[in-house]
């Protein structure tokens, strides 16, 4: 076929167009010595004009401009003053020491003894939540935390999903009517916790700017969490995984149609996963499958071709 | 020993019951592993391997460290279990290191390893039940989980083999067939432009029956290919519907 129509699958190697000259060449295509263009992935093709990309079906995270991320540090490099963060890309992100908030919102110039005190701020396999502030060539993405809702995440759980599942929100950070904050990495990691009254926080808070007063980098205390609320930490989190496996756009809403979906199915956590169970959870997700494509489609125009 | 095992019956069956010119049955299933990039279990026939795919991700290896390129480490196994009899897992299996480094050499010029300067793809294989020809089925199963993680290539790069026994071209041959000791022919080629990028031969053939015998492997390649990218793009139509990027028509 010449000229792939729109919204037609191809795989590698099929051709796309008898003179790549005429096209713009995208994501996922490529050109041969005798000038065709061919796909090189397998996926669905998207035309703009004479903009010819083939998305695939899976693909690592492709970091961008502004997209809030939850990453894990996987080292800690003081010399060079950056922390190197896995976000599920292709490449490692960096978290430079000059774009992190010191502790007590002190603003001065970063010293040799900030850089030997990295360690406490952010250690080894430490979870955050950052925003990606600049990508250099080839996906390397540089985070910052500069805002008091970014940073080290305690007492939750990380699940890890395909990136492209996760669309550009209005909110990333979100909480869920049973009393779950939810982080929703645009790279596929997710965080979940239990939302805390206002009297909790308090607490906590009293006891951490106690601790701070010894040691500036203290922790928040840890909140203990009942077997009940790590029931439903638990379900949420198998939720995010049936709506993974089953290829399903990952949000508040279809998050909530699949634990609704479990509870009236009479589940526990454990059984959710098993794949007999995947149509009856996952029925009235999909049915959402024409409002995802409207919804989604505001805030697609409204972004960068992040590709 | 018993008489001379048939290999073509009167009625042109082989011992499996398949004619000469056709392959073997093709399962296959992708994303089993949920922690890779891409994997898949595939069968053909008897045989059974299962691949997956780690990249593009950061380079491990010091050495490899600035190349204009991306690396690509292939780790090959072959199950204790997967033969007639139980097998000594050795220091070193030649082998091994052969299915390893035809492995490489043969996906560095299919995967478009420059759009992937100090990067690295790590492909991983384990033969669960071999019955002939595991190696085309190693190469296959590789495709198929590159495929599945969206890892761009130039193509699809489908392996089969042939032999000659009683006078007549096999084409997928399975265990019985190879042990007749007849020439074997495995080759890989890229699907579409039929390109040979793997070709092995360690018999003695004259130049016509070797002709005669590439020809049936490279039949037998389309034929894999046909089957294969059927399958998959009725995959991709379910996963992409599912998170609707295409409408269900």
């Amino acid at each position: 076929m010449d000229a792939a129509v729109d919204a037609t699958i191809v795989t590698p190697g099929e051709l796309l167009a008898v003179n790549a000259a005429e096209y713009l060449r995208g994501h996922g295509t490529y050109t041969d010595e005798s000038g065709r263009l061919l796909a090189s992935v397998c996926g669905v093709v998207q035309r703009v004009a004479k903009l010819i990309t083939i998305k695939p079906m899976r693909s690592r995270y492709v970091p961008a401009n502004g997209d809030v991320v939850v990453g894990r540090i996987t080292e800690v490099q003081e010399k060079n003053k950056t922390w190197k963060v896995d976000v599920n890309g292709r490449k490692e992100a960096n978290l430079l020491l000059n774009a992190v908030n010191l502790p007590c919102g002190t603003l001065r110039k970063r010293d040799k003894e900030d850089a030997l005190n990295m360690r406490r701020m952010y250690a080894d396999s430490d979870v955050l939540s950052a925003e990606v502030q600049e990508v250099k060539g080839e996906g390397k993405a540089h985070l910052h935390t500069r805002s008091t809702k970014y940073g080290k995440l305690y007492n939750g759980m990380l699940v890890a999903v395909q990136a492209s599942l996760i669309k550009k929100l209005p909110q990333h950070f979100v909480t869920l009517e049973i009393g779950v904050d939810m982080i929703l990495g645009k790279n596929g990691y997710i965080w979940i916790s239990i939302t805390r009254t206002d009297a909790e926080k308090a607490v906590a808070q009293q006891i951490q700017d106690k601790a701070k007063e010894k040691d500036v980098y203290a922790p928040p205390p840890y909140q203990p969490t009942s077997a009940a609320q790590r029931q439903i930490l638990a379900r949420v989190a198998n939720s995010i995984k049936v709506l993974d496996s089953a290829f399903i756009a990952i949000y508040p809403t279809t998050i909530m149609d699949v634990y609704r979906a479990s509870e009236e199915a009479n589940l526990i956590p454990p059984e959710m996963l098993d794949k007999k169970y995947q149509s009856v959870l996952t029925s009235t997700a999909i049915r959402r499958r024409g409002d995802t494509a409207k919804e989604f489609k505001k805030n697609d125009d409204m972004e960068d071709d992040e590709d | 020993m018993g008489s001379k095992q048939e290999f073509i019956s009167l009625e042109g069956l082989r011992v499996d019951g398949r004619r000469p010119r056709e392959i073997r049955k093709i399962k296959f299933e992708l994303g089993v592993l949920p922690r890779a990039d891409g994997s898949c279990i595939l069968e053909q026939g008897m045989t059974k391997v299962m691949v997956a795919v780690y990249g593009p991700g950061e380079v491990r290896g010091r050495a490899d460290h600035g190349s204009k390129n991306a690396v690509i480490l292939v780790n090959y196994s072959s199950a204790a279990f997967s033969g007639n009899e139980r097998k000594k897992k050795l220091r070193y299996d030649k082998q091994q290191a052969e299915v390893c480094q035809a492995v490489k050499a043969t996906f560095e010029g299919v995967i478009l390893t420059r759009l992937y300067p100090q990067s690295q793809i790590e492909i991983f294989i384990e033969v669960l039940q071999t019955d002939g020809n595991a190696v085309c089925t190693c190469l296959n199963g590789a495709t198929l989980a590159l495929v599945d993680a969206g890892i761009p290539m130039q193509d699809y790069l489908i392996a089969c083999n042939a032999g000659y026994i009683d006078g007549t071209a096999l084409v997928d041959t399975n265990a019985q067939e190879d042990l007749a000791g007849g020439p074997r022919v495995p080759v890989a080629v890229l699907a579409r432009s039929q390109k040979i990028c793997h070709l092995q031969l360690d018999h003695k053939l004259s130049r016509e029956l070797f002709d005669e015998v590439l020809k049936t492997a490279m039949e037998g390649c389309t034929q894999i290919f046909n089957v294969l990218d059927t399958q998959i793009k009725e995959h991709a139509r379910r996963q992409l519907e599912s998170a609707s990027v295409v409408s269900s028509t």
